[in-house]
């Protein structure tokens, strides 16, 4: 039996997708949400239980890195870089010779990777938004930051943020619709570092309940966002908008729907989505306007795959530029071992952040801004010591447990990757999913100006915690030799030529009026380093509003 | 202690000593399978729960392995937290696990008759029985030792797939235990108390 046709289809439910749904949904629309993922129940997550470390527990946990893709050759490592080679107490694990091919991490599910994320909700700053006309690098977005202001406050406030307005490194701004988080006992004793170098070291802005929201409680600081907050203080998509969507009644999510196609009709317009359900079986929703939400590395491959007569190189992409200027995750991590027993496995996963280094400064040997935090992130048992720190067994294995558990923290970084049409995402013809559609393939290389970013990150970290009086640096890992990607964007850029975009401002197709991107892959650049999320939702935000204003003069 | 003949006697009556090093492992697997059944029983581990699928042999060997892992100190040690019934418990569930155990046992006594003159790894010294088990941490073995070991011992997969499993297993185990916790001071799993104190420095 034909679907009945809605108003809206929505591919994807993460930061992109659970945001447009939601918003359309309260505009008046009817609309179908089609989830690759499963829907997974929050109570299920194991962090309760007593083996909630080990490893088989994960699977009740949304747990990413879902290796579905296939990448280009590895690059060869820049030796006169050597020094940037991850290391740890149990060894070096990179090739000697090449980056490590990319290992992504995210999630399918209703709520994307929002079900692991860990919460940061940052506006990028107003240069973030014109790099190449105020500061001479990459390109500017054909919007400004006063543009997307409304939206990120409309954001902050459906998502209940926390955080201190009166950051120095930002722009003035209204309070948060919550007070900031306390800073954990381990971000206090590596402040003592940044204040001694004259950083500031702030209050993160988080999606993260400092007080209930309705019937959500505010955090209990737990630190296990990434596996899956089980107390719904975390305000990941299926706990908030998603919902929400479904309570007006007119949003109905089908989950573990792989959408495969975005047949045109006549005129060029997309009237539906193909998709496959759990078991193999291809249907058709017809909708009047499509927004594709399927994340940096999905929504690429699901438009180069849509291949028609009118779209031969791929739907919507008479620009060539979908699936290009792929913008990865460039971080630093040092993994700092103090004396004191600052139990750093409690608190949320970033409490803080310094923007000192957020804007690109010509004085620096790169371009392009750099954004420190510090974080347990995975250290949060200890089998996780075991696991990442501890070598060996025996009484000296134990006894060095007793030395490190509670008292090793990562002061890390993350950088802008700048924007490179080389770095891309195609098709892998040669491998396919279980559904015969091909994987993508992730090309993606660092420049010198990257390497200098790490060489930068590495030579600050250490001076910060030199400065904090650090006991022990037990490792570093940066993207120089492994490739840990956990932001991703840019491979449906927005701007306002269509020859060399693939969306307008309001996140709309040049080539097919009614298709819209509303998630990662519509960025220009990485904004400084700040994390995507909360950008890509006001987009999502800005663009539905957008589609409710053109429906309604019938422009759509 | 139970006094068995040693390796060197067994093959100097048997004249087989003569044919060197190439038999000697496969003798020695020989001896010792007769040897469980010449040795003693092992002391019953005396827990309350019962050790289902390990013979009593498997299960004291499979015990003082995970001891050596975490031992004993001030603080609790694997022992104390049975670690031995939880890899029991796999066993149950996995033969291919069940059968690792039981080669790795095999070739703990292996080394113990090879290397030391003794039927059974439980008769060894603690400074014998670690120094038997760093054989089984690859990362401790250069590449050359490893390479003697598999030419030499034939069982270095065993050993080291061996080892590598139940030392994983004896953390993970243990430190999924409110015993372990103890030992680093952690006060459990991150849910529903959460850490409401964690601003707070000692
Ligand atoms: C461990 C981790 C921590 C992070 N922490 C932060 C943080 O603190 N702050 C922050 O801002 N960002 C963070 N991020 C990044 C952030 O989660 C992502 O940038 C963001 O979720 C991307 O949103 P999106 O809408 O582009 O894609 P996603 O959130 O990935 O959503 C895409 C959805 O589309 C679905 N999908 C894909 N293909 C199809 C298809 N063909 N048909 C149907 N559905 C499909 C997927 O299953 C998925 O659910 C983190 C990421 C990770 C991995």
């Amino acid at each position: 039996m034909a679907a009945e046709e809605v108003d809206v289809c929505v591919i994807g439910s993460g930061a992109g997708g659970g945001v447009a749904a939601y918003a359309l949904a309260t505009a008046g629309f009817s609309i179908v949400v089609l989830e690759a993922g499963p829907r997974f129940d929050p109570a299920l997550y194991a962090l309760d239980e007593t083996e909630w470390e080990s490893a088989a527990k994960l699977l009740k946990i949304p747990a990413g890195n879902s290796q579905n893709f296939t990448s280009g050759p590895p690059q060869p490592l820049d030796p006169r870089y050597e020094h940037l080679r991850a290391w740890s107490q149990l060894g070096r694990f990179a090739s000697p010779t090449h980056r490590s091919p990319p290992q992504i991490f995210r999630v399918k599910g209703v709520g994307g990777c929002t079900l692991h994320y860990q919460g940061e909700a940052h506006r990028f700053s107003p240069h973030g938004f014109v790099s190449r006309s105020e500061l001479g690098y990459a390109d500017d977005w054909p919007i400004r930051y006063e543009d997307l202001e409304p939206y990120y406050e409309r954001m902050e406030r459906l998502l209940g943020v926390a955080g201190d307005h009166r950051n120095p490194h930002k722009p003035p701004r209204l309070p948060f619709p919550n007070p900031p988080h306390f800073l954990s006992c381990a971000t206090q004793r590596v402040k003592q570092g940044f204040d001694r170098l004259g950083l500031t070291l702030w209050p993160n802005s988080l999606a993260i309940l400092s007080r209930p929201k309705g019937d959500r409680p505010p955090c209990n600081y737990c630190n296990g966002c990434e596996r899956g907050c089980m107390t719904g203080a975390k305000s990941s998509m299926d706990v908030t908008l998603i919902p929400q969507a479904e309570a007006t009644g007119r949003v109905r999510v089908i989950s573990n729907a792989m959408a495969r196609d975005i047949p045109l009709d006549k005129m060029g317009k997309a009237k539906g989505v193909t998709y496959f359900d759990r078991s193999g079986v291809e249907h058709f929703q017809p909708a009047k306007l499509v927004v594709l939400a399927a994340g940096a590395l999905e929504s690429p491959r699901l438009l180069l795959h849509a291949t028609s007569n009118r779209f031969s190189d791929g739907l919507a992409n008479r620009s060539g530029l979908v699936g290009r200027n792929f913008m990865e995750t460039l971080v630093y991590f040092n993994i700092a071992l103090f004396e004191d027993p600052i139990h750093s496995y409690k608190g949320t996963q970033i409490d803080a952040r310094c923007w000192d280094f957020n804007q690109s400064d010509p004085q620096r040997a790169f371009r392009g801004g750099v954004v420190f935090g510090v974080s347990a992130l995975n250290l949060l048992g200890p089998l996780s010591y075991t696991k990442h720190l501890v070598r060996g067994w025996g009484l000296q294995h134990k006894q060095r447990m007793r030395e490190l558990f509670g008292r090793v923290i990562h002061l890390f970084a993350v950088g802008e990757h700048l924007p490179h049409p080389d770095n891309r995402i195609t098709l892998d013809e040669e491998a396919r999913d279980s559904f015969g559609i091909p994987l993508p393939k992730v090309t993606v290389a660092l420049s010198q100006n990257e390497l200098d970013m790490l060489d930068f990150m590495r030579s600050q970290a250490r001076a910060i915690l030199g400065a904090a009086g650090v006991k022990e640096i037990l490792g570093e890992i940066s993207a120089y030799d492994t490739d840990y990607i956990s932001h991703m964007s840019g491979t449906c850029r927005m701007g306002t030529d269509p020859q060399s975009s693939v969306v307008n401002e309001f996140c709309q197709s040049h080539d097919v009026p009614n298709l819209f991107i509303t998630d990662a892959s519509c960025f220009v650049t990485e904004g400084g380093g700040d994390s995507p999320s909360l950008t890509i939702q006001a987009l999502a935000l800005r663009a539905s509003d957008y589609i409710a204003a053109q429906a309604k003069k019938g422009n759509l | 202690m139970h006094k068995h003949p040693s390796r060197r006697t067994l093959l100097k009556w048997t004249g087989l000593g003569l044919l060197g090093a190439g038999v000697g492992p496969g003798l020695a697997w020989l001896i010792n399978r007769s040897g469980h059944h010449l040795s003693s029983a092992p002391e019953p581990l005396g827990f309350s729960d019962p050790v289902l699928v390990f013979t009593a042999y498997e299960a004291a060997v499979l015990h003082e392995v995970t001891g050596f892992i975490i031992p004993t100190d001030h603080d609790p040690g694997a022992k104390e937290a049975k670690v031995i019934l939880e890899l029991d418990r796999l066993a149950q569930k996995d033969d291919r696990f069940l059968s690792l155990c039981r080669q790795g046992v095999r070739w703990l006594d292996d080394q113990a008759s090879s290397r030391y003159d003794q039927l059974r790894f439980l008769d060894l010294s603690p400074e014998q029985c670690e120094s038997i088990l760093s054989l089984g941490d690859s990362s401790e073995r250069s590449f050359l030792g490893k390479v003697w070991d598999k030419l030499y011992y034939g069982h270095s997969r065993i050993a080291f797939n061996f080892f590598q499993r139940i030392r994983r297993l004896t953390f993970s185990i243990f430190y999924s235990h409110p015993l372990g916790w103890k030992v680093v001071g952690y006060e459990g799993p991150p849910q529903f108390s959460g850490n409401l104190d964690y601003h707070l420095c000692d």
